[in-house]
């Protein structure tokens, strides 16, 4: 990873400012009045508000950058497990999603799974203040090309792709980034696996790195 | 479980602590409660197949260990007639009433065994009404949460901090009121799962400012009781913490608080290192007995001077301090100073260090 940050450290990147402006937030949860919707949007975040999963496909193809998820009462629709279900899901099939558990219920031992799948938590009740820390830094650490390549390089390992091979993709796509070449930095990545549903997955990511180049 | 257990035993039983009970039907024959060292603990912990294991004691009374997969229990002080052969005469006439048939141990064994997955489903049954009153408790929260931010929003300031500032002094009260219950559902949700305190990343947390924004909360409340509560020292430093950092600065500051003497004062007193803030929390009050010292930080444990003192108090505070500092990986010390033996008060500090790493 200290290579990957090496190669690529003379790209210019958007300042956290930039970014948190330029983030899409997707908050999930049927209680309106458990997110500080108003004052987020007024300090210059992006967020939109679903009571409930509206459209799992635009979840599925990363729209969102960050999905802040209730665990009980917004995808009853969609898995008996609710929150967790979509959680899990997520986590399959868009593995550089950044979700954020979101409940009060901390203290349902049966719970412990989703809390410790998220990126990070918010424990009901929230103030502005630990949303925007935790949003911050979210954006800080997360929202960045080493990140995304570090979720990549997870994936290729699970697959069993060898360390030479990694090398290899690791700098054509130093290079495609280093050019700000985005159809590029996707195709890199949609090629770096043999099976289609994970190069599409694969894909997904490179349009999040290819984003942060804009 | 197990202290169910012990408590609907019919027989005098001894846990891992050395605690001795007497039976409901069989009482402790006084030889147990003097006798020293006591051997039985050992027996106790001891590695067993079987779920029944009789033994006996270098005096002579029978030791049954009675296992289940939630633990064991101890029976201990019994003569079991079929099985101790070694009993010697003098006990077994002085200690008639300790007398029991295997059959019964065995008898009541099997009925417990049947009884605790009952008492199991009870417990979850009670636990999910909790949870479920938790839950509406904290969507009213967030409703009062939501309230008092529209009221800052409108307030002049360009920051949060500067319109908080800006506040009259009955809402700057509500906003206090509302920050502690936030970390008091907290201090709820560590007890119920302890793994709470450790969910989430970690993030830089300014180590001062969350005493002192504590300190700040507790300042009313200590006035009322006459206590003034002071922040000392300096630090900058941020290391990583769990957002649970929050409720150990509770419950240090509270406790504190709680157990001081009136017309004393509380000291917070906040450091850096070169790899670590230290803190620690001075109050002067009644101090905690060499012997009870280890325990204080066990769930549910309150010293006799601590009931005299206040009858406040549920013996959970230092339980989830606890486990808070468990989740990050460092130890909280306590210790009594300038102690005034005649009246058993002094000096109490409970410190600890965050590692930068």
């Amino acid at each position: 990873m200290r290579l990957f940050k090496k190669k690529i450290s003379r790209v210019p990147l958007p300042s956290v400012e930039v970014l948190r402006k330029r983030t899409r937030i997707l908050v999930i949860d049927d209680d309106e009045n458990s997110f500080p919707f108003e004052i987020m949007r007024n300090e210059g975040y992006a967020i939109d508000h679903w009571p409930k999963v509206q459209n799992l496909n635009k979840l599925e193809e990363g729209e969102y950058d960050i999905i802040v998820l209730d665990i009980g009462g917004v995808a009853k629709e969609y898995t008996h497990e609710d929150g967790l279900g979509i959680l899990e899901h997520l986590k399959d099939v868009n593995p550089a999603q950044i979700v954020v558990a979101f409940s009060g219920q901390t203290f349902d031992l049966s719970k412990n799974r989703f809390w410790r799948l998220a990126d990070d938590s918010l424990s009901k009740p929230v103030d502005a203040t630990k949303c925007k820390r935790m949003l911050d830094s979210l954006i800080e650490n997360k929202m960045t090309l080493s990140h995304y390549w570090g979720v990549v390089v997870e994936v290729l390992k699970r697959e069993q792709v060898s360390d030479k091979n990694v090398a290899q993709i690791e700098d054509m796509l130093a290079r495609a980034i280093e050019n700000k070449d985005a159809d590029k930095i996707c195709d890199i990545l949609k090629s770096a696996c043999t099976k289609a549903d994970l190069a599409l997955r694969l894909a997904s990511i490179g349009v999040k790195m290819a984003a942060l180049l804009a | 479980m197990l202290e169910i257990l012990m408590m609907s035993c019919p027989y005098p039983t001894v846990n891992e602590q050395g605690v001795f009970r007497d039976g409901y039907l069989v009482r402790q024959p006084r030889a147990c409660l003097k006798c020293d060292p006591k051997g039985c603990l050992t027996t106790l912990n001891a590695e067993q197949k079987e779920q029944i294991v009789h033994s006996v004691c270098p005096k002579g009374f029978s030791l049954v260990v009675l296992s289940w997969p939630h633990g064991r229990i101890l029976c201990n002080g019994l003569i079991v007639a079929a099985l101790n052969t070694v009993c010697p005469s003098s006990i077994r006439k002085a200690h008639q009433g300790q007398k029991v048939a295997w059959e019964e141990i065995l008898s009541w064994h099997k009925g417990a065994s049947k009884m605790i997955p009952l008492v199991d489903q009870c417990c979850d049954e009670k636990a999910y009404e909790l949870i479920e009153g938790l839950h509406d408790v904290t969507t009213a929260v967030n409703l009062v949460t939501r309230n008092a931010e529209a009221i800052i929003a409108k307030l002049e300031g360009d920051t949060d901090d500067v319109k908080i500032d800006n506040a009259p002094p009955p809402l700057k009260s509500l906003l206090k009121s509302i920050e502690l219950l936030h970390t008091r559902l907290s201090m709820s949700s560590i007890v119920a799962n302890p793994e709470s305190a450790s969910f989430g990343q970690k993030h830089p947390v300014p180590v001062y400012k969350v005493f002192h924004r504590m300190v700040r909360l507790f300042e009313e409340l200590a006035a009322r009781q006459g206590v003034s509560i002071k922040m000392q020292g300096s630090s900058r430093l941020k290391p990583k913490c769990f957002d649970s950092i929050d409720t150990l600065a509770l419950v240090l500051v509270d406790n504190a608080v709680k157990y001081s003497l009136q017309r004393n004062s509380v000291y917070v007193v906040v450091s850096d290192t070169n790899t670590s803030v230290k803190v620690a929390v001075q109050s002067y009050g009644p101090v905690v007995p060499k012997e009870r010292q280890e325990k204080i930080f066990e769930r549910g444990v309150r010293t006799q001077a601590a009931e005299r003192f206040s009858s406040k108090g549920s013996g959970l505070g230092l339980y989830i301090a606890r486990i808070v500092a468990e989740a990050h990986s460092f130890i909280i010390h306590y210790k009594c100073f300038d102690v005034s033996p005649s009246r058993s008060e002094g000096w109490n500090e409970f410190s600890f260090e965050v590692s930068l790493k």
